[in-house]
């Protein structure tokens, strides 16, 4: 058994460097076709993390760049782009990506399925196009993504303490692994070890900002943190929000605080019907991002990662067909692209597509809900540990 | 040599230095503006034909930019093989137009090269959200102003010519200090350019609250039912 293991492990990083070598091969190929592509495949982002990194690399904040709403630690990361090779954060995004892959596996192996199924979850990741594209386009989220699985991976063998010191590090990276906090709560064993993941959270959190607060101050808060708690993007974006927010501003801010509303009552309520064992920990967690983006003011493509990378680590306790699974991946697919068309047309050939944007938006939400819907009702739950002793039934002789 | 000739070779040798300077001074440029790609983001051509030998000179053309475009600092700083563009004021690249304010961008040749007619510039932009309304809006992007000065050749000056007019603008390259440059005449195909912003219908925002609204809670009271359900099932 353990040499099935060992091999299925070894298999795994063959599978894990071929994984690697096509994100950096990618990598490599993106500044040709940026050059030549009206469209860049490069993100946005990615180039506002390369010239705050460029700030701090000559002493000043990061904050100097326009739009940069990241913790400074992301910018310190990324000085690398102005020694080594612009292409460095990329890299290293990659390299985060693959390492969520490797975490899938490890989750899986240590929620006890066989080291096959395993290994062919973290498959599943390392072939995703989304995840490919997403990392090599040069989004930061697989690094929050990798914190998040090793926090759930420490939730599983227990260690309570890591789990918060790995969540409270995803915190302060990336607000929204906050949502998974009453879940990894709830799947404690007991009040002294939520107390750990409390302390631990809090420590590694609290430090990374008061570090940051120390060197950058006010403006560190308001860009990091302020900014996302009170945004209001009305640009068109796959949140349905964004077009009653454009058409009628303050008019229709009641929608988003709706929405909060809706977002917290949805997250509680799988909170409470899933995470009770640490076990399905995974499972509640992809649930709780899931219902995040899906119920968030503005969704972009790379918030995608939030749940999708957790989503391999619960997969294979769903009880859907192939033919199911598949038929389910294309609908969402299907319903994401006829988005983008009417959106393409919008921001780069000056077409009127506003109200189909908003009807595929609509789309989209209704999509996403009914997905997780079919997820959730086809869940199957871990069994009960194995020492747990239940009663046998009485047998009445007559 | 009695007067009369010395008034004769004086002329004969001034006349030339007189005829080169009117040839100089009705000279004019020739401005060609287009704006190239499609949508909310795009570039804007300009292509100078110079009728002067101003080796060595700077050519500086001043766009007055409406409050429903915008350029990207950080992305200006980037690009500065050709020239540089650059604005001395904050630009909020995230702002909607009614919550803008109209800006001036400088665009910097690089010195004139011996028997260059031409100088191209490319200026990236971009279209901000508007409004919302009933019809599309328009963006207006009136006439430069083009100016030109020789600070790499000290003591020399673009030709002085009657009209023509000096005015202060930003030293090079996109200094905060202010030097005098020569406005250079010029004429154009097109001295404004118009683009069209299509911005969201108005008239669609109740029922796009109101819909958007049910959607949201009937989804709600749907996944709700169906978790509540599972995890009874599974109990």
């Amino acid at each position: 058994m353990l040499e099935a293991v060992r091999s299925s492990i070894q298999g795994v990083e063959r599978h894990l460097l071929r994984a690697l070598a096509l994100r950096l091969a990618l990598v490599a190929l993106t500044g040709a076709l940026d050059a030549h592509l009206p469209v860049k495949y490069t993100d946005v982002d990615y180039l506002v993390f390369s010239d705050a990194a460029a700030h701090v690399a000559d002493g000043r904040s990061p904050y100097l760049r326009h739009t940069y709403r990241y913790p400074p630690l992301l910018a310190w990361m990324l000085v690398p782009n102005l020694w080594l090779h612009p292409a460095f954060g990329k890299v290293l995004f990659s390299v985060a990506d693959v390492t969520v892959g490797l975490l899938v596996n490890r989750l899986l192996l240590a929620g006890g399925f066989e080291a096959a199924t395993a290994a062919s979850f973290a498959q599943a990741w390392w072939l995703n196009p989304v995840s490919v594209v997403i990392c090599t386009r040069g989004s930061a989220d697989a690094l929050t993504a990798c914190l998040v699985l090793a926090a759930l991976l420490a939730a599983q063998r227990s260690r309570p303490g890591l789990a918060g010191l790995l969540l409270g590090t995803a915190v302060h990276l990336r607000l929204y692994p906050v949502v998974l906090g009453f879940n990894f709560l709830a799947a404690c064993s007991s009040n002294l070890a939520r107390f750990r993941l409390i302390l631990a959270g809090a420590v590694s959190f609290g430090s990374l900002t008061w570090i940051s607060w120390l060197v950058y101050g006010h403006e560190f808060l308001e860009h990091s943190y302020l900014y996302h708690l009170d945004r209001r993007d009305a640009r068109h974006n796959f949140s349905p929000l964004f077009y009653p927010l454009y058409l009628l501003g303050a008019k229709a801010a009641w929608l988003g605080t709706l929405s909060l509303v809706l977002q917290a009552a949805l997250i509680l309520s799988v909170a409470v019907a899933f995470a009770k064992r640490k076990a399905d920990l995974p499972f509640a967690s992809f649930c709780a991002c899931a219902i995040f983006v899906a119920y968030n003011k503005v969704v972009t493509a790379q918030y995608f990662i939030w749940f999708l990378s957790i989503l391999p680590a619960c997969a294979p306790r769903f009880r859907v067909s192939s033919t199911r699974a598949l038929v389910l991946s294309a609908i969402w697919l299907v319903t994401q692209l006829t988005w983008l068309l009417p959106a393409y047309l919008l921001e780069f050939q000056g077409l009127n597509t506003f109200m189909l944007i908003w009807l595929y938006s609509l789309a989209f939400f209704v999509v996403n809900v009914f997905v997780l819907a079919e997820l959730a009702a086809s869940y199957q739950p871990a069994p009960p540990p194995h020492n747990t002793t239940r009663p046998k039934p009485r047998t009445v002789r007559r | 040599m009695n007067k009369s000739a010395f008034t004769w070779v004086t002329l004969s040798l001034l006349f030339p230095l007189i005829l080169a300077k009117r040839n100089f001074c009705h000279k004019t440029a020739t401005v060609h503006r287009w704006v190239s790609q499609n949508g909310f983001h795009r570039s804007l051509q300009t292509s100078i034909h110079i009728p002067w030998n101003l080796t060595g000179c700077i050519i500086l053309l001043e766009e007055k930019f409406p409050s429903g475009a915008f350029v990207d600092p950080d992305e200006l700083a980037r690009d500065r093989k050709n020239g540089v563009n650059c604005v001395l004021q904050h630009i909020d690249v995230e702002a909607f137009e009614p919550k803008s304010k109209p800006f001036r961008v400088y665009s910097y040749s690089m010195p004139i090269t011996s028997g260059q007619t031409e100088v191209r510039i490319t200026l990236p932009f971009h279209l901000r959200y508007h409004e919302a309304g009933p019809k599309d809006k328009e963006v207006v992007l009136v006439q430069p102003s083009l100016l030109a000065s020789c600070p790499y050749l000290p003591g020399e000056v673009v030709q002085n010519c009657p009209g023509w007019s000096e005015g202060p603008a930003p030293c090079v390259y996109c200094s905060h200090e202010l030097c005098d440059w020569t406005h250079l005449p010029y004429s154009s195909n097109e001295l404004e350019v118009s683009l069209n912003v299509p911005v969201g219908n108005s008239d669609h925002g109740g029922v796009v609250m109101v819909v958007t609204a049910f959607t949201l809670i009937l989804a709600t009271i749907y996944l709700i039912f169906t978790v509540q359900k599972s995890a009874k099932k599974n109990r």
